[in-house]
């Protein structure tokens, strides 16, 4: 429903629509990759490296 | 996604009965984009950050080529490297690990941000050289993933540390797995108290376990074999890689 209302409202013929979705589509798949993802790495961490040294931790 | 499957009998369906199928409708389409974006990350993680990190391990061997330069000739015993925090100032190589395990940045520190760039050496830890234990941190998985193997290592194989003074040779003789929180593997002498003074060059490796978990670590220990300065040239084990 949501993307169909999306597919309605981008304008021109059926391939220039497929060409914006397409489009679309990369530019919200590379900002995952470039910008959401490392910041979730970030602070999600889910291949923690390190030991904790002397009690403390000094890396993780 | 179901960007032209639209059929007129759902939006029939959505009409008669009022906003409750359009909720509906919607929630479901973010319920399958929220997965789609989670398999994304994965995706990420383990193939992206791959790319990332071999494109970061090329920037840092460069760095160490530019700085390490020709070998100086006078250079008759190895010396200690003087590292500053986030910087490379070795290489490593396991030659039983593969590729993946050949000619990866040596990191002064193990924070997160340091070990994109490489593996990691405890910046308390000795360093190659020196009395006492290196402790080198590695990926299991992501960026790289340098000791996504360590498990398959066998007692009696080597790690290689080559620094700007030489290279470093050492066995590896037992492993242990352990919790995060149990230090003592990073200790001068690792099982002995921590004030027991080092008579010998011990190494300790690790990286996280079980593989695609953090929960625990798994750990090599080893002590140096052999050392080569640079006037001395490359160890074989490095010299007969690089004719092939």
């Amino acid at each position: 429903m949501m993307y169909a209302a999306m597919w309605r409202n981008l304008p021109g013929p059926w391939p220039v629509r497929l060409l914006l979705a397409v489009i679309l589509l990369f530019a919200v798949v590379a900002l995952l990759f470039i910008v959401v993802f490392p910041w979730v790495d970030s602070h999600l961490s889910i291949d923690e490296s390190g030991v904790q040294e002397g009690g403390q931790v000094t890396s993780r | 996604m179901s960007m032209s499957t639209h059929t007129p009998p759902q939006r029939e369906l959505a009409r008669r009965s009022g906003g409750g199928w359009r909720v509906a409708g919607v929630a479901g389409e973010l319920l399958v984009t929220a997965g789609v974006v989670i398999l994304l990350f994965v995706a990420w993680q383990l193939w992206w950050t791959d790319i990332l990190a071999s494109r970061n391990y090329d920037d840092v061997r460069a760095e160490l080529q530019s700085e390490w330069g020709v070998a100086d000739p006078n250079a008759t015993s190895p010396r200690v490297v003087d590292p500053k925090y986030g910087k490379a100032f070795g290489l490593i190589y396991v030659p039983a690990l593969g590729g993946r395990g050949w000619d990866i940045p040596v990191m002064q520190g193990t924070d997160p941000d340091t070990l994109v760039n490489g593996v990691g050496h405890h910046v308390n830890s000795a360093l190659p050289g020196e009395l006492g234990n290196m402790a080198i941190a590695g990926h299991r998985t992501t960026y790289g993933a340098p000791f996504a193997e360590i498990e398959s290592l066998r007692a009696g194989d080597q790690v290689i540390v080559a620094t700007k003074f030489g290279w470093y040779i050492y066995e590896l003789d037992r492993s242990t797995v352990i919790d995060f929180w149990e230090g003592w593997v990073l200790d001068p002498v690792p099982g002995k108290p921590r004030n027991t003074t080092p008579t010998e060059q011990m190494i300790t490796i690790y990286a996280c376990h079980p593989k695609y978990s953090a929960a625990q670590r798994f750990v090599w220990f080893g002590h140096l074999v052999d050392e080569y300065t640079r006037a001395q040239g490359a160890p074989p084990a490095i010299s007969a890689q690089r004719g092939q």
